[in-house]
């Protein structure tokens, strides 16, 4: 039991250490991973909140996912570290969904 | 942090990106760019792979007529009948028709109505596949996605992490290395590559992310074509109604849609009272590649609709389709897209061999599993650039080795793709570099100067009775075969006479300059 917790906690450290091949492994996940998240949420959240007729929100929000993974990928590495990176994405993916869902409740 | 820290941490950040993902990608991107390339000749590609047809066209009338009395003759029961017309680059006529859960397909000869004999071929579609999903469906078009995804996104760290390349460009301070082949080609494709990416990326957007109509349509979601065309298909009544001849239509179908455009005819539940029949024009003349439909009652020939305008939305979205598939601007258009993505291909190239060239003699003095793993980025490299190049003009040779009733003979040809590519890399890991660089590339130049010579030899038009019967499709894939087999036999003898120079000096740095 005390066992697991250390190794728990060793592995918490190691993620939060600032190795310069963990921090490159977080910023990969988080860019592949986090990023087609809110390439995802993003769009969907801009289609529900527009105004507009619908295949009109369909077609311009059609626009967007092209630019927001790339930029994902440049923000996580602009990021001075993974640990900010991580938490700026996670931020930018609830953001979003928070809008989307409260669009489409008034909806 | 301080200000200089801050900036030493992004710029480091920023090289690793471009270096690391681009090296990943690189291999990736380079095999989607230059089948890409390849794709932009689609049309006249699968012409020469498929030489069973070498007829000219005839008037619009007469075809339709033609397609019309075999698709009566062939597919009576059918629930749906296709016609593929000649329209621009596009050379042949083709029937098809839906039975149940079968597709069938018959090209036929435009002059006689008689169904032409082909050997079964995926032609130039298989560039246009491969370049998109890798040949490998949902997997390969994610992978093509991420890649396409990181291609943009090392545009603007390439610029990052040396701001210097435009000045450079511009006022020629032109060197002689890798990386300056590797900067001035990125600066004079730059324009080209964020077009080609950001537009392929963006018109795979419901297929890769179905999220954005799922929330809006929910459930009633049938595709964007549902959404954006007016629907004038009708259920079938399975009641008997004799279809309109099609070239009594037809008259119409030109008056409404623009005469000698037509490109494709749709006719749903032929011999049924409620049937339809729907014309499509061509999209050759224009950057939204979404076609102009009119559609007939089956049984009276009577206008049911037509629609030719779009949704403003929808006329972007589409042109930026049009702006992928380059089938606009008659002939020059494709060949400014067919020369920029060779460019492009040679801006990855150059930088995936950069990559090495920059850490040889890092890598010269470290451990074994680095030096290993420096092994294989290099043979990888090879195979990723010279071996696709092999790959392809072996499919094209394939085209014409293989015998005609071969057992899957478009799966072989397939087959033989991705089987020379294998070697291609087995090859790049048991050779010296050099050595192999040089190999593949001879071997590359061979197959593609060679082409013409096969073509003569075992097509029904061979290189020069091509030109002088005017047939300028077979005869420009020959040529720029062999054009492209030059170049290339250049690259070979090059690299060839390093590598002499390499063995003769104690210590080697070529590739270096």
């Amino acid at each position: 039991m005390r066992n697991q917790k250390e190794s728990d906690y060793a592995l918490l450290k190691e993620l939060c250490s600032k190795s310069r091949t963990i921090q490159t492994v977080l910023r990969i996940i988080a860019a592949v991973f986090g990023g087609y998240a809110l390439t995802v949420i993003m769009p969907a959240a801009f289609a529900l909140l527009l105004p507009w007729p619908k295949v009109d929100a369909l077609f311009f929000t059609a626009l967007l996912p092209a630019l927001i993974y790339p930029a994902v990928f440049l923000w996580m590495f602009a990021a001075p570290t993974a640990q900010r990176a991580w938490r700026n994405l996670l931020i930018a993916i609830l953001l979003c969904s928070v809008l989307a869902l409260i669009a489409a409740v008034v909806r | 942090m301080s200000q200089t820290n801050v900036k030493r941490t992004f710029n480091r950040s920023m090289s690793e990106l471009h270096t690391w993902g681009g090296l990943v990608f690189g291999w990736l991107l380079f095999a989607i760019f230059f089948t890409g390339t390849l794709s932009v000749f689609e049309p006249e590609i699968t012409y020469w792979m498929q030489h069973g047809a070498r007829v000219s066209q005839t008037s619009p009338v007469q075809m339709v007529d033609l397609a019309d009395k075999k698709l009566r003759l062939l597919a009576p029961k059918a629930n749906l009948w296709m016609i593929a017309l000649p329209q621009g680059r596009n050379q042949e006529l083709r029937i098809i028709w839906k039975q149940g859960p079968a597709t069938l397909e018959r090209h036929l000869n435009p002059q006689t109505g008689a169904i032409l004999k082909m050997p079964a071929t995926e032609g130039g579609d298989f560039f246009v596949q491969f370049h998109y999903n890798l040949h490998s469906g949902k997997t390969g078009q994610w992978l093509v996605g991420l890649a396409s995804a990181f291609m943009l996104a090392a545009l603007v760290s390439g610029i990052a992490i040396r701001r210097r390349v435009f000045s450079d460009f511009f006022r020629l301070h032109w060197r002689k290395n890798w990386l300056a082949a590797h900067t001035l080609t990125g600066v004079l494709t730059l324009p080209f590559v964020i077009l080609i990416t950001y537009t392929g990326l963006t018109i795979t957007f419901f297929e890769l992310l179905p999220t954005v109509p799922q929330v809006l349509y929910g459930n009633s979601w049938k595709g964007p074509g549902a959404v954006v065309a007016n629907n004038f298909d009708r259920a079938p009544a399975h009641l008997p109604g004799e279809l309109v001849p099609l070239t009594r239509v037809l008259p119409l179908a030109e008056a409404e849609l623009g005469k000698d455009k037509l490109s494709f005819v749709r006719i749903s539940n032929p011999g049924d009272r409620q049937s339809v029949i729907t014309f499509f024009r061509s999209v050759d003349d224009t950057i939204v590649a979404t076609s102009a439909r009119a559609s007939f009652d089956g049984v009276t020939g009577e206008m049911l609709g037509s629609q030719s305008t779009w949704n403003k939305y929808v006329r972007i979205f589409r042109s930026l389709a049009g702006l992928h598939i380059a089938k606009f601007g008659g002939y020059i258009i494709p060949w400014l897209y067919f020369v920029a993505g060779l460019l492009s291909c040679m801006m990855i190239a150059a930088g995936l061999i950069f990559f090495t060239v920059k850490r040889r003699s890092r890598y010269d003095g470290s451990n074994e599993a680095a030096q290993l793993m420096y092994r294989v980025i290099e043979a990888l490299n090879i195979a990723a650039v010279s071996g696709i190049v092999v790959a392809c003009s072996a499919y094209l040779w394939s085209n014409r080795l293989l015998p005609p009733g071969f057992k899957d003979r478009a799966d072989a040809e397939i087959s033989v793709f991705f089987g020379i590519w294998l070697l291609m890399l087995i090859h790049a890991l048991l050779r010296p570099p050099l050595c192999a660089w040089a190999e593949q590339l001879g071997l590359a130049a061979g197959l593609c100067i060679g082409l013409p010579a096969l073509n003569a030899l075992t097509g029904p038009v061979g290189l020069f009775p091509a030109i002088a019967r005017g047939d300028w499709i077979t005869a420009g894939v020959d040529l720029t075969a062999a054009l492209l087999g030059i170049v290339l036999a250049v690259a070979a003898w090059r690299v060839a006479l390093k590598h002499k120079k390499s063995r003769q000096l104690p210590d080697p740095d070529f590739l270096n300059t």
